[in-house]
């Protein structure tokens, strides 16, 4: 069986590597080769589209995370691969509520990459283990509590407060402590240095 | 005893006492009818000019026996015949009454508001306040009041309007000489038929600068959030180059492995064949020539591209944005409109009218095919696509019946600029 495959990433020469990947292996076929996520669902709703290969962070501002969302929603049985160098813990969570089938590092192998393919379609979930552990201050990421990277993962966006606590669905006064408490294992001087040192490191949305 | 046999020396004491207890009634009496104590007042005053009379003869009797004139006042006459008790018992009420209204007076005095207290209560007030009538004319002032006033007008205050003029009905704050802060609040109330404006300033200071200084936080704030944004945009495209440094790095290995499997073939070291090693470097030129392709910067065609890829042409008439804000709008508007013609209409053109006129760009999308059988119900795209267009300050219609249509309107300057 030959399954129909869709390549979506913004830079020419990551995409033509995915087509070569694609290309290499008779199990596959490329439907399409898209440049946007923004337009990645309208090719799933008019084909048969079994596999989207597809990066998260486009420079037209569209992401592959929400595309696959919208793809979820009206072609569920297509499944999607998410292949990018940005592997953290949020995107990970995100992909994982979207019911994305699987998602690995951009810096792989061609064999490595049709192997995820092949265990993606054959019914498998592929996620790394965890992400990679980035040092915040003076911790590691891994020994914030969950609620504490969500807080500091909004706070890398230029988040105030009160949006923080908008987007998160939990009172102003608990962000305010979560902060504080962020800043106290850290080590950070002010806010403003936590959310730099945690966007330089990687912990962003 | 009686009157004529008293002493001279105890008489004029009495007497003089008398007096005094005659004047301090007065005195208090006069009090309380300042204070509007009217029942009271007049039954003490009666009271007292009774007591008055009495005494007045009781004097008057004694100096005409102390004279030897006795004899001439013949209606008062038998008064020497009282007994002493009489006069002392007198003498007794009439202190009792005096204490009592004393009593009265200080008590009422305490309870109830004079005009006087009133002013005396404001002067006390944190707080300005001046009432006015129509003509600006100060009917009630108080001593803070008094001190805005001249602060804020460089002059004595002697008409409300003086204040009115220098104050704005906004309570917008106004700093003094002194440092302090006020506010004001301007009333205007009809009191009978007299039209009565009330100014009240209160002081506000202590707040004024806390809210001073939370703006300040809020705009270091602001701009550190800003600073944050743009980051996250830098941090987005360094991801971005990275990217592309790691794909261009594997660009370099995978030409190096292509370089080592010729080598490897033409020293005859190599199991692959001529076609496979041809099919390496095809490869590898084919990537090569890849990353000298320039990046799609057009903003219009993924959509136009993606069109093409399903079917549906897309006919443009007038001008498209240039700007890539708005470009991003339409764009969306299209890919809405695009699955919109597959999905439902099963249609196969689109038509997007970009129109300006009267200080607007109007961009209207209709599509061929089957018209929506209800009312199209917005949500997911069509959502998203109204809050990113009306935060630009655009607004959307979507009309359902007879056949679709989007609109899009967006204002521009007299540069034409959106």
């Amino acid at each position: 069986m030959t399954y129909n495959v869709v390549v979506v990433d913004d830079q020419n020469i990551p995409r033509k590597l995915f087509e070569m990947v694609v290309n290499s292996s008779s199990r596959y076929r490329l439907m399409y080769s898209l440049d946007s996520a923004a337009v990645a669902h309208v090719i799933c709703e008019r084909f048969d589209v079994d596999l989207v290969i597809m990066d998260i962070v486009m420079a037209d501002g569209s992401n592959g995370l929400d595309a696959a969302k919208r793809i979820k929603k009206h072609s569920p049985g297509t499944k999607i691969l998410i292949v990018t160098s940005m592997v953290e813990e949020g995107y990970l969570k995100r992909a994982r509520d979207i019911g994305i089938e699987s998602f690995w590092y951009k810096e792989t192998t061609d064999s490595e990459l049709i192997e995820i393919m092949d265990r993606t379609m054959a019914g498998e979930s592929v996620f790394p283990e965890s992400p990679p552990d980035v040092m915040i201050g003076r911790i590691l990421s891994r020994e914030l509590t969950p609620a504490e990277t969500d807080v500091l993962r909004e706070m890398t966006t230029g988040a105030s407060n009160q949006e923080i606590a908008d987007n998160l669905g939990i009172s102003i006064g608990t962000v305010k402590t979560h902060i504080s408490r962020i800043l106290s294992k850290t080590g950070c001087p002010n806010r403003t240095a936590l959310a730099i040192e945690a966007r330089m490191r990687g912990l962003g949305s | 005893m009686t009157f004529d046999d008293m002493p001279f020396m105890m008489m004029s004491l009495q007497c003089l006492y008398a007096l005094f207890l005659l004047l301090a009634l007065f005195c208090v009496i006069a009090a309380s009818i300042r204070m509007r104590r009217g029942a009271v007042s007049y039954i003490i005053t009666s009271l007292l000019i009774l007591i008055s009379y009495g005494l007045y003869e009781i004097f008057n009797r004694f100096m005409l026996i102390k004279r030897g004139t006795v004899s001439t006042i013949y209606a008062i006459s038998k008064l020497h015949a009282i007994p002493e008790w009489i006069w002392l018992v007198i003498l007794f009420v009439m202190t009792v009454l005096t204490v009592l209204m004393a009593i009265d007076v200080a008590y009422y005095g305490k309870e109830k508001l004079s005009s006087n207290s009133v002013k005396f209560a404001v002067d006390d007030l944190p707080a300005g306040l001046c009432i006015y009538d129509k003509s600006g004319r100060i009917l009630l002032m108080n001593e803070t009041m008094a001190r805005i006033g001249t602060d804020i007008t460089g002059e004595y205050v002697l008409s409300g309007e003086q204040i009115f003029s220098r104050v704005d009905e906004h309570s917008t704050p106004l700093r003094l000489s002194d440092g302090s802060v006020y506010t004001f609040g301007i009333e205007r109330t009809n009191v009978g038929s007299a039209e009565l404006t009330e100014i009240i300033a209160e002081n506000i200071t202590e707040e004024y600068e806390l809210t001073e200084r939370l703006h300040r936080i809020d705009e270091e704030l602001s701009s550190q959030q800003k600073r944050l944004r743009e980051l996250n945009v830098l941090i987005t495209e360094m991801t971005i180059q990275k990217e592309i440094l790691a794909a261009k790095t594997s660009v370099h290995d995978r030409f190096g492995s292509t370089m080592i499997a010729t080598k490897r073939f033409i020293r005859g070291a190599s199991e692959s064949s001529p076609e496979e090693i041809r099919a390496i470097w095809n490869k590898a030129l084919d990537l090569l020539e890849t990353a000298g392709e320039p990046e799609q910067k057009d903003i219009y065609g993924k959509v136009f591209t993606v069109a093409g890829y399903v079917g549906v042409d897309i006919d443009v008439k007038g001008e498209l944005p240039a700007e890539r804000e708005s470009g991003e709008i339409i764009v969306t508007a299209l890919i809405e409109c695009l699955t919109n013609t597959f999905r439902h209409a099963h249609g196969d053109r689109i038509l997007l009218e970009c129109t300006k006129n009267e200080g607007r760009n109007t961009y209207m999308i209709t599509n061929n095919g089957v018209a929506p059988k209800t009312e199209i119900q917005e949500s997911g795209g069509l959502k998203n696509l109204r809050q990113a267009a009306e935060s630009l300050g655009w607004t959307m219609e979507i009309q359902s019946r007879p056949t679709f249509r989007l609109t899009l309107t967006a204002p521009y300057d007299e540069g034409g600029n959106l």
